[in-house]
Order: C-alpha cells, then structure tokens, then sequence
C-alpha cells in the first residue's frame, strides 16, 4: 500500500515537472514574420468577403482580396487605382468605367479578369443573408437589374450604369468596400454546393488577389493569415504570418502584450491606455475614429422635446469638456457636427459650449420651466471610445438633471434596445453610430434624411427641406458647392435636429515597439504591406 | 436485470423532461423583446433588408408553426442553422463541446486530487490548524468570483511571473495536432505529438484550477463533514479495536462510506462545470460551449440558444442519472426501485 501509493505520488510529480517546463516545436514564421493582434473578435461570423460587414471579419477580408479601388492610409478622400488602373465617370454620374491592370492574378494562379468583378458583385445581391449587401443594393444594383447594370464588354472592361445619379465619392468609397471584394470566380464556383455560391468553402478557404491567404479559421478563436506567394499587386510584404486571436478580456490582452505574446493590443480601456503610455517597449497609435458617440431625442414620444428650443437646451446642458478629459482621458475628441473628422464635409466648429443657465432660459421659453421626464434608453458594454456606457450615462444624467430635465436610465442589451428605436417607440436614446464607406453620404443620409427610415425617422424627426439638400449633396462630386450644402446641414442639424453629438471617439491601440512603419485607419483598418517587426 | 430497467424507465423520463426544456426554451426565446434578424444585420441595416432576411430565416412564420417546423427536423438529427454564422447548429457544438469536455474534466480532476484529500486531513485534524487551512481554502473555493480568482492567478503567473502560458489552448508557434477528438490534450496524445501535448497541458493547468477550486471547495466540505460522521460509526471503532493501522482504517473503512454524498456532489457539479464554465472560458479565450451560449444569447441566434439548451439538459440528465447509478454501487443498501 506504502510502497504504492509513493510510487503514484512520484509518477504524479514527474509528469508535472515534464509537463510544466516549455516545449513544442515552431511553425515555418518566427517572431519576426510573424505579428500576433489581440481583440475582442467575437463578431466575426464569416471570411466570405462579400458578406462581411463586422470589424473582425473586415481585417481579413482587406488582406486576402483586392478591390477596383483603395484608399492610401490617412487619406479617405482621393481614391487610388488597385485592380483598376484608371477609371471614367460620365458627366451625369451615372456611368463608371474601370480599365483594368493587366496580370494580376489571383492566389490559385487564375488571371484576375472583369467576369470576376461582375460574379463577384452578383454574389453579393444574391447571396441569402447578406448584411453588407444594401451599400450595393442602395445605389439601384440588386437581383434582378444587376445584369443590365453591371457589364464587362471586354476582359479588362468593367462598366456600371446606374438608374440615378450616385455621388462618385460615395460610390467609390462602396467599391473601395471590403464587400466590394473580387473574388477568383472560376475557383469559387468549382466549390459551389447546394447553389450557396460558394460561400460555405470560402469560410475556411480565400479565392483572392491580396497580400495575403487564409491559412485558418477556427471560430471565435483565431484567424491566421499567410503570405501569398503569387501576389503581384505591389511588392512582397515582409509581414510573413498574421494572427488575430480573440481576446474578450481586455486585462488579458494587457498582459500578453505586456509579455510580447501579442504585438498589437485592439481594445484596451482609456485608463490602460494611459498606463501604457508610461512603459518605454510600447507605443499608443491614436487616430480619429470615423464615428459618434450621441444622444437621440424623439420629437413625438417625448412632446417636450418637439419644440425645437428644448432641443437646444439639451446640447446646452451638456458638459463636453468634462466627457472628454475625465471620461475619455484622452480617447475622444469634440464633434457637433453629424460628419466626422477625416471625412469631405467635415464641420470643425463647436456652437454648444456646456451653459446650464442658458439651457435653463430656453427650457423656461419653450414652456417647460419646471422641467420634464424622460426615460433613456442605452446599451450595456462599452460606449465609443472604450468607456463604459453606464459612466456616460450616469453623466448625462447629472448635466441634464442639473437644468430640471429628469432621466431615467435604462441599460439593456443592445438587440432588444434597437428594436425599441427602430420601431420608433424610444424617448430618448445614447449611442454611437460608425462608418460604413468614407463619404459624408454615409453619415448626412441618416442623421438628415428621414425618408432613408434611418436615425431621423426613428426619432420621428422629418425635414423635408433638409432631406432634400440631403439629397442632392448625395449626388454631387466633392466639390465647394457640395461643401456648402453639408455646411448647412450641419447648421440646420445644430440648430434643429433631434442630436447631441456628444464626442467623436479615438480609437488607441497599444503596441509593442518592435514594430515599424505602424499604419491603421478606421476603414481599412491595418497596413501589413508596410508594416516591419524587429 | 433491475438496473436495467431502472435505467430503462429514467432514459424514459428524461426524454420528457427534454421535451419540456425545448418547448420552454422555444417559447421564452421567441418572447423576449430583441429581434434576432436585427442583431444580425447590425443596427444600419435599412427596414426592408431586415424584412427580407426574417423572410429567409422563415422568423416571419406563426410560432406555432415554427415550432413543428423545429421539433420535426430535430426527429430528423437537425438542430436548425445558426443565424450568426449560418452553419449548422451541431457543427457549431462538435466544434466547442469538446474543448468545454476537456476543460471540465481536466477542472474535475483537479476539485477531486485537492477536495478529497484535503476533506479527510481536514476531518483527521478537526478543529487544529491543519482543518482550519483546509477550510479556509475551502471558503475561498466557494465563495471567490472566478473572474476574480481567474485574473489575480493569471496576473500573476503567467503576467508577473512567466511560469504558465497566457490564454488560449496552444501556443501560436505550436504546430497543433491533427483533429481527432477536438480535444487538443488528448489528440496530441493520441497522435504522438510530445511537444504539442506538453504545450496543450501546460495551457489546461490555470483554467483548470480556476474552474475546478470552486468544485474542490465543495467536496471538501462535503468529505471532510461525511468523513467526521462516519468516523464516530460503530464499525470504525471496531475496525481500530481489532488493531488495524490508522491509515487503513481511513482509507478502507471509513472513507469508501463517506465517499457517497461526495459523489452526489462531483456528478451534479461536473454537469454544471459542463454549462457553467463561461467567465474562465471568456477570461483564458477557451473556445467553450459556455462562451457559445453566452454569445448566443446577446445575440437572439435563437437555433444556437436551443441547441445549446438541449445539449446541457441532456448532459445534466446523463449526470444524474451516472450518480444515482454509482450510488448503489457504493452502498448496497440503495435499491433502484
């Protein structure tokens, strides 16, 4: 028994010492080909690039398939030739005519032709599902016209005609999409089964002509990237391997930058941001964020808030500053306007400044002197910028309470909040609206044009005169006279609408110094082709 | 012959509570005030995208209706396609039911080597220091968050001090073993793969802790109370009256007897490890069943949330059903009647 049971205890230690003490062998990359990016990934749900629409899934889809056109890092205005060398727009900007590179060809070794282009816009008005697919099928290109719309006259001829007029901002800003990506046509519908296009193959396989292909995908795990040996687009990147592992937690992601586990951490808070910065291995990359934190007010479930003045008051009672630097700690930035910073039709100046007494007087003109009661309605999680929705909550609380506007906060999750708004049944909602394509259309659309059925029409907010100058800046190129009109949107908003914008986030990724030449913008996301490890 | 009608009769019974959970679990998803079709097209879709896709999904169907619709294709083996991610709900749970296998029963092993253990030094020693560590730590067990428990160890030996692997079930420079079970540890071993199973375990040792020192907690109380109990027993004074070494009476006497509740309690907690393993699967990105249903959940994918339900009350009727039959296996006086 004695004899045994020590033999069992010795057996147990031993297996615990080989156990505990490091090991393995390394895959083909080492440490310096290799970048290791830690985030809350949890929303990717596909790597079919013509059904992405989430941040996670966006990220792979940029790296392992081209588009017609791309945007250079840190200029979301001028459009850059990639699969397309040049292209013509008719003078009623309805007629887009891409010439396309000749050569480039795709992963499998498939040479990259315009029949690519056009399957790989039908895949997405006619893939079931589709949650990207309405920045396509907005501009009049759906099932069923898509035959007429979308024609490729020769091998390296693309043409798109559009029923109406289409800004040729916004609709480049759509091709330069990741769901505008162009898959390798031939391969995809060698895998087609049960007429899904395709789609279930490509979720663990890429068809594309990117920098990079899929190596794997193990869901709400890790996405891993490797280098595509055939890509001809520009020059090879010297970033061998990309990983993105899903770290809700963001303590943790902390730590395993910390203990270089992880080159680039996605979604650390403001306060580990600020921690960080003292630490001499890491670096903070801070960018604007083509985004909004804001609060709605419904013009007809709340009657106080249909006279315009007590509109006023609300953007008047807020302390913005105060948001901003205790709050935020740095991880925003003012905006009152509904266009971002970064974006044609950007509106830097701020009319609100935090005057309790003068949101007092023009509560008392509109008649509501002793003030009223409104129930807010938010989200739980993280607000734009990386703080917590109930901290900003409990703010707008204060400053609104402190003029004689009482609220009552109620946080609920975020699905069951957006059917509330969406039915048009809220009194007043706080949250953060983003980019889809970089173009002033994709913000004043919804914020101005109640006919959209977007955020004006779900606060019951309608201008017919503002929808209208909506849009008609819609149809326009960038030129002063479209700025104009988005410069008296944003007036007619500041003055009018149903918005306090309460700040433009900054997105803050932490990172580890030994990487070089760091490139990120919110809609491309990251620049692995310039990107160097040490 | 008796025990296998009484399993019989319970495999019977546990097919109506199943039916039960599914038709509750169905009506309770499909009543809540969050639309499924909304937290899957994000909050820019435009009204008629959201109508078309409910189209799709058939969510515009009468509820009624939708239940045949589901309770039909699963006699046929279908547990209904996720609507996050458009695979098949059973895909999605052979894919992560494995790793939440391998985590529990790694966490199990863990609660019984300490739990056991400690409850009889802590009965052995009672009320001497040696029993009020152990029920301190005992304490500690129960009543610690595990979030809590899971951050401070993780700070510490894998941040701070870099003795244990970060989260995750296998290094990134770790060539993993070939699919087999889903469970890395054991298809490494299976597979040969030395130096990824070493890795693999070496990723099990912090969450299994976490999850399993909630569980040690419980069977230490629970052996070292029993243990007291059956200590002052007639028999045990007889077995020490008839001269047999302390120790054998211990372990050969008096623990096999006191080992009955203990058993109650490792059965019911491993089913519930089994569902209940979100926050260290959530803390050490443990691709887990719990982290499956929990994002199920927050995003209405009302097929998932089913599954997942049938799944765990499956498990937990299994459960009960392996403790009441080890039950009378350790006492003959439990009769299946």
């Amino acid at each position: 028994m004695g004899r045994r049971f020590l033999i069992g205890v010795l057996a147990c230690v031993l297996f615990t010492a080989w156990a505990a003490v490091p090991g393995g062998f390394a895959a083909n990359y080492g440490s310096q080909q290799t970048v290791v990016i830690v985030g809350d990934l949890s929303d990717a749900v596909t790597m079919d690039p013509n059904l992405e629409y989430e941040r996670s899934d966006t990220v792979p889809a940029h790296q392992m398939y081209s588009t017609l056109v791309t945007f250079a890092r840190g200029n979301l205005t001028q459009p850059q030739p990639l699969v397309a060398q040049s292209w013509d727009v008719s003078k009623d900007a309805r007629t887009y005519t891409f010439h396309l590179k000749h050569g480039v060809v795709f992963s499998s070794g498939n040479p990259l032709t315009a029949e690519d282009v056009v399957y790989s816009l039908q895949r997405v008005v006619n893939l079931p599902k589709d949650p990207a697919s309405w920045l396509i099928t907005q501009m009049g290109i759906d099932d069923k016209t898509i035959s007429t719309a979308i024609k490729a006259p020769d091998p390296y001829t693309v043409v798109i005609s559009l029923q109406k007029p289409f800004s040729p901002g916004a609709f480049l800003s759509i091709v330069a999409n990741a769901v505008a990506s162009i898959v390798d046509g031939k391969t995809v519908k060698a895998h087609v089964v049960n007429n899904d296009w395709g789609s279930a193959w490509l979720n663990d396989h890429s068809a594309g002509s990117g920098p990079y292909v899929l190596a794997k995908w193990e869901r709400q795990v890790s996405m891993e990237l490797e280098a595509n040996p055939k890509y001809n687009l520009g020059p090879a990147p010297s970033i061998k391997r990309i990983i993105l592992l899903n770290v809700m937690e963001n303590t943790v992601q902390r730590e395993m930058l910390g203990r270089g586990d992880a080159d680039i951490a996605w979604d650390l808070s403001a306060a580990q941001i600020a921690s960080l910065r003292r630490e001499p291995k890491f670096a903070v990359f801070q960018i604007p964020d083509l985004a909004m934190e804001y609060l709605g007010m419904d013009v007809k479930n709340v009657p106080a808030f249909a006279k315009p003045g007590v509109r006023q008051a609300v953007k008047y009672a807020i302390d913005y500053d105060g948001i901003i630097k205790d709050l935020l700690t740095g991880n925003g930035t003012p905006l009152q306007g509904v266009i971002p910073k970064g974006l044609f039709g950007y509106e830097p100046s701020l009319p609100f400044k935090h005057d309790p007494a003068k949101a007092k007087s023009l509560l008392a003109e509109a008649g509501f002197g002793s003030g009223f009661t409104a129930e807010l309605l938010t989200g739980t999680g993280t607000a734009a910028g990386g703080i917590s929705v109930g901290d900003l909550a409990a703010k707008v609380k204060n400053d609104l309470g402190a003029v004689g506007i009482r609220i009552n906060v109620r946080q609920i999750v975020s699905s069951e909040m957006l059917k509330t708004y969406r039915g048009q049944q809220a009194q007043m909602v706080m949250l953060s609206w983003f980019v889809d394509y970089p173009d002033a259309d994709d913000f004043a659309k919804p914020f101005g044009d109640y006919t959209q059925k977007s955020l004006a029409w779900r606060l019951n907010y309608a201008n017919d005169p503002l929808s209208k100058l909506v849009g008609q800046a819609a149809e326009m190129q960038n030129t002063p006279e479209r700025a104009a009109i988005y410069k008296k949107v944003n007036e007619t908003m500041a003055l009018d609408g149903p918005f306090a914008i309460l700040y433009q986030p900054v997105i803050s990724l932490g990172i580890s110094k030994r990487l070089q030449n760091f490139l990120y913008d919110p809609v491309n996301f990251f620049d692995f082709l310039s990107m160097t490890k040490q | 012959m008796n025990l296998l009608r009484f399993v019989a009769r319970r495999a019977g019974l546990t097919i109506f509570v199943i039916a039960g959970v599914t038709l509750i679990t169905f009506v309770i998803s499909h009543v809540v005030p969050a639309d499924p079709v909304v937290a899957y097209l994000g909050e820019h879709a435009p009204p008629d995208l959201v109508e078309k896709v409910r189209h799709q999904i058939g969510l515009d169907k009468p509820l009624p209706v939708q239940y045949v619709i589901y309770v039909r294709d699963l006699f046929h083996g279908n547990l209904g396609i996720s609507i996050m991610d458009n695979r098949p709900v059973s895909r999605d749970l052979a894919q992560y039911l494995p790793a939440t296998v391998e985590l529990s029963t790694a966490a199990m092993l863990v609660a019984i080597a300490i739990g056991v253990p400690t409850g009889v030094v802590s009965a052995l020693y009672k009320d001497r220091w040696p029993d009020q560590v152990a029920r301190v730590f005992a304490l500690g067990g129960t009543s610690l968050p595990v979030f809590y428990v899971a951050l401070l160890l993780l700070g510490l030996l894998y941040s701070k001090l870099g003795i244990l692997p970060g989260p995750g079930q296998l290094g990134i420079y770790i060539q993993p073993p070939p699919h087999i079970t889903g469970m890395v540890a054991v298809d490494a071993l299976l597979s040969g793969s030395w130096g990824a199973l070493q890795d693999a375990l070496r990723h099990l040792i912090l969450p299994a802790f976490v999850l399993g020192y909630y569980s040690a907690g419980l069977i230490t109380r629970m052996t070292r109370g029993s243990l007291l109990e059956v200590l002052r027993q007639d028999y045990v004074r007889t077995a020490r009256a008839k001269g047999l070494a302390e120790g054998r009476v211990v372990l050969r006497h008096a623990l096999r007897n006191a080992l009955l509740p203990t058993v109650t309690v490792i059965g019911l907690t491993y089913g519930s490890l089994l569902s209940g393993a979100v926050l260290t699967e959530t803390i050490f990105s443990w691709p887990g069943v719990g982290r499956y249903a929990t994002n199920s959940v927050i995003s209405v994918d009302i097929p998932a949330v089913l599954g997942v339900t049938l799944v765990i009350a499956v498990i937990y009727s299994m459960a009960n059903l392996v403790v009441d039959v080890l039950y009378a296996y350790l006492d003959p006086q439990v009769r299946y009647s």
